[in-house]
């Protein structure tokens, strides 16, 4: 195991061999998180992805102190967690699932027992308030806001502590495409400051669109890591093509040596480096291609196939066929596959 | 220090603690009112009625007086041993036998604050359990953890905001509780109390109000453990109800019951009763023996019985799951 790095040059967030269990009510014991090993470089935003159930939620609140870690180590900071998170918890700004204030207290009210509770002037609350845009309804009551004044005020009781670190658990959620991009350059501005932003998402798209890097998850194991764009260039492009005869066109094509999937009435052609040689091969047995259109891969195609074979429904696992890669180290560009076994899990969030 | 001044100004804040405050004090104007009642002479109409039954019984004497004291002499066996027939069976009625006295603060007055006070206690104990569910159901503690992880501060200061908070509380209640009834008697001119009578009274509240403290850290701590403000109410009825009321009366402990100790607590001690039977001429004789616990008895098994819950609470919020 890599030593420890010094507090100024250690990266946000390293977790090692974390693990958690839940025992359900007829004592079996489900596992939420299976050997995480994680790492969030300083700076910048990195997303934290994974299928429904994958241990994403669990392995924030173990980092927070909220959930108790069977096994494992975890860092914020280079400083170990949960033992010295007092230590550490000022630089730190969370979001976990949805927003939870008190419901018969005001905006501005709730905020300010928070202030109150760490220490901070009250001149803040009015200050991160405005920041996010509540101002005018600071006075009401929390449980008269919508969903996207619920997720600002949470970010405005993130900003209270001006944490060098932020954590959003699914900030999206239930917003709409305005508020989704409100959240998104929010992030996107918290990271232009210099602060570290761990976002938790299922929108994949928006991910590609703000995160730097990413972490992705499954099994509560980590499948991959690195910056997006080396994650995304990692991935084979493929070729829609749109030909007459397609059926025979197919034939062609999959006795050529490619994967083709039908997806009417274009063929989708997998693992493509050179598209001339599609139609090459087409125009040899005259047919003729009325469209090709290279498809740009993407988060979510990484995604999706790292995590296939994951059943989100909570069902047996189905183990892939292991995958060599690189052990992830936070900031390049390898690809980690993570093994599977005969362990039957199911879903632990 | 600065989480125990939030924790209060949470506490005060809370609907609860304030449509709380507003029911007590109109239950205690509706007690004064009937306290008021009770005070007041006697109207005409009762001294009248009162007049009608006095002339009843003499009526009754007259006719059937001679009757009844010949039945005596004939029949002693049937009356109480020593009785004089000639004078005993009849006392001269007067009105005042037939009219009820009217109250005063040194006597029933204090007493309804005595009565007053157990009932602030049980809104004490629903107070704290509030406190402390409502965080727990809406997730708010959740998030208050992420800003102040040390569970052991978060607990204490819950705990003793519920404490003191409550014990405020009761103290606003139970001072006017106390006006309310002194004014009640006042209105009639029967407010008098002696020095005694106000210290005695003095030292009732205060009881009171650790009471109520008391109950409110158990409702809270008790709340950490079960998370939701009916089920503690559902564990403290179901204690009183089997543990209290059946089991521990079935063996003869009512000393160490909770019911009994509060009471004992708050009135400066209590009294209650054991039957005791003895075999007797191929029977049993039974007598019902008296027996008192004192203040200082109650008070302690109270405390036991908060710090037991209250300890209880930080060991499962020190290990469980926040969500």
């Amino acid at each position: 195991m890599a030593a420890t790095a010094p507090a100024g040059d250690a990266p946000a967030i390293v977790t090692r061999g974390l693990r958690k269990t839940y025992r359900t009510r007829r004592g079996k014991r489900r596992v939420a998180v299976e050997g995480l090993d994680l790492t969030v470089p300083r700076g910048g935003v990195h997303g934290f992805l994974g299928p429904n159930g994958s241990g994403k939620t669990t392995s924030i609140r173990m980092l927070l102190g909220l959930a108790r870690a069977d096994a494992g180590t975890m860092e914020i900071f280079g400083t170990p967690v949960p033992a010295r998170l007092p230590d550490v918890v000022a630089r730190v700004g969370a979001i976990v699932e949805q927003p939870k204030f008190f419901p018969a207290f005001t905006g501005r009210k709730n905020l300010t027992l928070l202030a109150a509770a760490i220490g901070v002037p009250s001149q803040e609350v009015g200050r991160v308030l405005e920041t996010v845009g509540l101002g005018e309804r600071a006075d009401d009551r929390f449980k008269s806001y919508s969903l996207g004044m619920k997720q600002r005020l949470a970010i405005a009781a993130t900003l209270l502590k001006d944490p060098d670190l932020l954590i959003f658990d699914e900030p999206t959620n239930g917003l709409d495409p305005a508020g989704i991009r409100e959240i998104r350059h929010t992030m996107r501005g918290l990271a232009d400051q210099g602060k570290t932003v761990l976002v938790s998402s299922h929108i994949l798209a928006e991910v590609q669109l703000v995160a730097d890097t990413v972490s992705i998850i499954g099994h509560g194991r980590l499948l991959a890591s690195g910056r997006v764009e080396d994650l995304v260039g990692g991935a084979a492009g493929h070729v829609r093509v749109g030909v007459d005869e397609a059926d025979r066109a197919a034939g062609v094509l999959e006795a050529s040596g490619w994967t083709v999937r039908r997806e009417s009435p274009h063929l989708l052609v997998e693992g493509v480096d050179d598209a001339a040689a599609i139609t090459r091969a087409l125009a040899a047995e005259m047919l003729f291609v009325r469209e090709l259109v290279p498809v740009k891969a993407d988060l979510e195609q990484v995604f999706l196939e790292l995590t296939s074979g994951v059943d989100s429904a909570g069902g047996d696992v189905h183990p892939e066929e292991p995958r060599h890669a690189a052990p992830p180290d936070g900031t390049g560009t390898a690809a980690r596959q993570g093994s599977t076994d005969d362990t039957t899990t199911e879903d632990a969030r | 220090m600065r989480l125990l001044r939030v924790e209060l100004t949470r506490f005060a804040s809370r609907r609860l603690v304030r449509w709380g405050l507003l029911v007590a004090v109109l239950g205690i104007l509706a007690i004064a009112v009937t306290s008021w009642v009770g005070a007041r002479p006697p109207s005409a109409s009762e001294v009248s009625q009162a007049q009608e039954y006095v002339q009843q019984q003499k009526d009754y004497w007259a006719q059937d007086g001679a009757a009844q004291i010949q039945d005596c002499k004939d029949h002693p066996e049937n009356y109480w041993d020593g009785v004089d027939c000639e004078h005993d069976l009849y006392t001269e009625p007067k009105v005042e036998d037939f009219l009820q006295a009217p109250g005063s603060f040194a006597a029933e007055g204090i007493d309804t604050v005595g009565m007053e006070a157990i009932l602030v206690a049980v809104l004490a104990l629903v107070l704290g359990a509030a406190f402390v569910c409502a965080e727990v159901a809406s997730g708010a503690l959740g998030n208050w953890l992420t800003f102040e992880p040390r569970r052991g501060r978060v607990y204490t200061s819950k705990i003793a905001a519920a404490a003191i908070g409550a014990a405020a509380f009761a103290a606003v209640v139970l001072l006017v509780a106390t006006g309310a009834e002194w004014t009640a008697f006042a209105i009639e001119g029967r407010a008098g109390a002696s020095g005694h009578d106000w210290c005695q009274l003095a030292a009732l509240a205060g009881r009171a109000v650790a009471l109520a403290a008391g109950l409110s850290a158990l409702g809270a701590g008790l709340g950490f453990f079960v998370r939701h403000t009916a089920a503690v109410l559902g564990v403290v009825a179901g204690w009183m109800a089997v543990v209290d009321g059946a089991v521990l009366g079935a063996l003869g402990q009512q000393r160490w019951t909770l019911r009994l100790s509060g009471q004992a607590w708050v009135d400066g001690g209590a009294t209650y009763y054991v039957e005791k039977c003895t075999p007797a001429d191929g029977g049993l004789s039974c007598e019902s023996v008296e027996r008192h616990v004192s203040t200082v008895h109650g008070g302690l098994v109270l405390l036991v019985v908060v710090v037991v819950v209250v300890g209880l609470g930080w060991f499962v919020f020190r290990r469980r799951d926040v969500s």
